[in-house]
C-alpha cells in the first residue's frame, strides 16, 4: 500500500504490518501510485519524480532501497507495469519510462499530456491512455510510436486488454472498443456520467462505472447494455472480479456485489471515501479507505468484516 | 459556501479559457476583468487611505495625539469627535480591502484549483465545473503552454552547463512586486516614522515572499501575481496615486542645497582664507 511518505506490506491474512519503507519516512517524498511487485523487488514511483527499486525483506521490519531513477520529472500516479524484463513507468511529465530491472533508461515516449494511467501490455506492444485525448500503441523494443487514436476525451484510468481488443472508458462519457492492432475504434458507447475507471473482463462482457453512478455491464462484441444498475454514488474506482460477480465500490462509501446477470449479492457501507479499487487477495476484499475510520478494511467474499488496518502510533 | 464562491470564478475563468483557447491569455483576462469589477473598491479605498493621511498633517489631530497622548480613552474620545467635525470614516479604507480579500484569494484558488495536476485536484475540479455551461470533456486537460511556460509546472529555464536554471518569472515577479510596492507608499514626512519603517520593511520582504512563490509554485500563478502586480501600478497610476519619486534613489533624488549645510562635523565648509594683509 502507498500511503503518504511511506510503502506499507501489509500481511492479508490478518491485517498486520508485514514491513514498510523508508526506516525514515522522507517528508518530501509522497506515493499515491500502487506499487508493483515483481520477483523480489517492489517498484514504487513518487509524486516527487522518483521512481524506487525496493527489496522485499526477509526478516526485517523495514525494505531498504535497491536504485532510484531520478531523470523522470512528473508524478507517477498510475503506477509502474513490468513486462518483458521492463519496467514503464506513466508519468505527468508526458513520458513513458522504460527501464531496465537495474533502474538504467531503455526508453522513453513522450505524449502531448499527462500519462495517469498504468499502460497495459501484450508483450509487444504497450498500450498507454493519455490525459491528451490519445490512447497510444508504443513498441515495447523501442518506444517508437505505432498507431495512436484519438478518444475525444482525456482518459484518466487504464484499459483492459481481451483477445486483442482493448476497452477503456473517457471523461467525455464513453466507453469504446479499439482494435489492439490497428487502433481502429470497434465500438464506443455513450454513459451517463464521465467515466474514471478502467473496465474489467468475464465472460463477454465488461463491467464499468461512472461517475453518475451508474453501473454497466455491457457486450464486448457490440457494446450492448447487459444491465444497468445505480451505485448509489459516482464511481471512481475500477470494479473487482471475483468468481461469482464483480465487486464496485462507490464514493460515499458504498460497497455492492453484484452477481455476472446483474443481481446485487450483497451491500455494504463503509465510513470514508472509497476512491482505490478493491484488491482480491485469496478469499478476502480489502478496501483502501479516504478519510474514514480505517485505512483499510478487508471483508470476505459474503461482505462481512475480517480486519481493518490503521497506522501504528 | 465559500467552494461555492470559487467555483463561480472557476467557471469565469474555464469561460474565458473556452473562448480565448489558452491558459495563459485566460489568466490575464481573468484578472483583468477581476481588477475592473473590484476597481470601486480600490477607488474608494485609495480615498480613505488620503483621507487618513490628510488627518494626521491636521494641526488639531497633532495637537489632541500631543495633549493626550497619556490617556489613551481621551484620545480616543478626542479622535472620534474630531473624525466626526471632518467627517473621516478610519473604515472608509479598510473595508474595500476587506471585501477584496476574498476576491483575490478566490481568483487565486480558481487559477490553483484549474490547473489541476492531480487526480484528487482533478476531481476536485470537476464537482465545481458548471456541466450545463461548460464541456469538460473538450476543455480538459487545460492547454497550459503559454510562451515559454507550462502553466501548471514552475518556470525554470535551464542553462547549459549549470546545474540551477534561470527562473525568470520569479525575478519578474519580485521586480513588479518591489516597484508596486514602492511606487504606492506614501511620502514620509516624519523621520524616524515607525509606520513607515515597517512599510520599508514590507517593501524588502514581500517582493522576496512572492518571489520564493513563484519560484516554487506553477507558473500559472506567477503569472497570475505579474499580471496582478502591473494592473494594481496602471489603477494607482490611473488615480494619480503614484509616487514616482518612490522608484529615484534618494541621494539622487535630493537636491543639492544652494548654501552647503553642516550635517556633520567633516562636513563643514572650510572657512574662507582672509585676505592676508598686505
Amino acid at each position: 500500500m502507498a500511503y503518504l511518505n511511506s510503502i506499507y506490506a501489509i500481511k492479508a491474512s490478518d491485517g498486520s504490518l508485514a514491513w514498510r519503507y523508508p526506516e525514515k519516512p522522507e517528508t518530501s517524498v509522497t506515493y499515491y501510485a500502487p506499487p508493483a511487485v515483481t520477483g523480489d523487488q517492489i517498484i514504487a514511483g513518487s509524486y516527487a519524480s522518483t521512481v524506487s527499486s525496493i527489496n522485499i525483506p526477509t526478516g526485517s521490519q523495514y525494505g531498504t532501497e535497491r536504485w532510484r531513477y531520478k531523470d523522470n520529472k512528473g508524478r507517477d500516479i498510475g503506477g509502474a507495469l513490468v513486462i518483458n524484463d521492463l519496467i514503464l513507468v506513466p508519468s505527468s511529465d508526458y513520458n513513458l519510462y522504460a527501464l531496465d530491472m537495474q533502474g538504467g533508461l531503455r526508453w522513453k515516449f513522450k505524449a502531448n499530456h499527462g500519462l495517469w494511467a498504468c499502460p497495459t501490455s501484450d508483450g509487444e506492444l504497450a498500450y498507454v491512455p493519455s490525459m491528451d485525448h490519445y490512447l497510444y500503441a508504443v513498441s515495447l523494443k523501442d518506444g517508437g510510436l505505432v498507431w495512436k487514436v484519438d478518444l475525444g476525451a482525456a482518459a484518466v484510468a487504464g484499459v483492459e486488454l481481451n483477445e486483442g481488443v482493448l476497452y477503456l472508458g473517457t471523461l467525455g462519457k464513453q466507453v469504446l472498443a479499439v482494435n489492439a492492432k490497428d487502433g481502429q475504434v470497434v465500438w464506443k458507447v455513450a454513459t451517463d456520467g464521465m467515466v474514471w475507471n478502467q473496465p474489467v473482463y468475464h465472460d463477454g462482457a465488461i463491467f464499468i462505472g461512472d461517475m453518475n453512478g451508474s453501473l454497466y455491464a455491457l457486450d464486448v462484441k457490440t457494446g450492448a447494455q447487459k444491465w444497468k444498475l445505480n451505485a448509489g454514488g459516482p464511481v471512481i474506482a475500477t470494479a473487482a472480479l471475483l468468481p461469482e460477480g464483480v465487486v464496485f465500490v462507490d464514493e460515499n462509501g458504498g460497497v455492492k456485489m453484484i452477481n455476472f446477470n446483474g443481481e446485487i449479492v450483497w451491500t455494504r457501507s463503509i465510513n470514508g471515501k472509497l476512491y482505490t479499487s478493491p484488491v482480491v487477495a485469496g478469499e478476502r476484499v480489502v478496501l483502501g479507505v479516504t478519510g474514514g475510520d480505517h485505512l483499510l478494511v478487508a471483508l470476505d467474499l459474503r461482505g462481512n468484516d475480517l480486519w481493518s488496518f490503521d497506522l501504528p502510533k | 459556501m465559500w467552494d461555492a464562491f470559487v467555483g463561480l470564478f472557476l467557471n469565469v475563468l474555464l469561460g474565458i479559457y473556452h473562448l480565448a483557447g489558452n491558459f495563459g491569455i485566460a489568466i490575464i483576462l481573468f484578472t483583468i476583468l477581476i481588477r475592473l469589477i473590484t476597481h470601486p473598491l480600490t477607488v474608494s479605498q485609495l480615498k480613505g487611505a488620503q483621507a487618513m493621511q490628510d488627518l494626521q498633517k491636521d494641526p488639531r489631530y497633532r495637537e489632541i495625539q500631543e495633549k493626550y497622548k497619556n490617556d489613551k480613552e481621551r484620545l480616543q474620545q478626542e479622535q472620534l469627535k474630531l473624525y466626526q467635525e471632518l467627517k473621516i470614516n478610519p473604515l472608509a479604507s479598510c473595508l474595500p480591502t476587506l471585501i477584496q480579500f476574498p476576491i483575490i484569494i478566490a481568483l487565486y484558488q480558481a487559477v490553483i484549483r484549474a490547473m489541476a495536476g492531480t487526480p484528487m485536484e482533478l476531481h476536485g475540479l470537476l464537482k465545481l465545473v458548471y456541466s450545463g455551461f461548460l464541456n469538460v470533456a473538450t476543455l480538459i486537460p487545460l492547454k497550459s503552454h503559454f510562451l515559454w511556460m507550462d502553466l501548471g509546472q514552475p518556470d525554470v529555464i535551464p542553462i547549459t552547463g549549470l546545474p540551477i536554471g534561470l527562473p525568470i518569472m520569479a525575478i519578474l515577479v519580485v521586480i513588479s512586486t518591489y516597484v508596486q510596492s514602492k511606487l504606492m507608499s506614501p511620502p514620509t514626512s516624519t523621520p524616524g516614522d515607525q509606520q513607515a519603517m515597517m512599510s520599508g520593511m514590507m517593501n524588502l520582504y514581500m517582493p522576496l515572499l512572492m518571489g520564493w512563490l513563484a519560484y516554487t509554485l506553477a507558473s500559472g500563478l506567477s503569472l497570475y501575481f505579474l499580471v496582478s502586480n502591473v494592473i494594481g501600478i496602471l489603477q494607482y497610476a490611473i488615480l494619480g496615486k503614484v509616487n514616482w519619486n518612490n522608484l529615484i534613489p534618494k541621494w539622487v533624488a535630493r537636491p543639492a542645497p544652494a548654501d552647503p549645510v553642516p550635517t556633520a562635523p567633516m562636513m563643514k565648509p572650510r572657512p574662507k582664507p582672509k585676505p592676508k594683509k598686505k
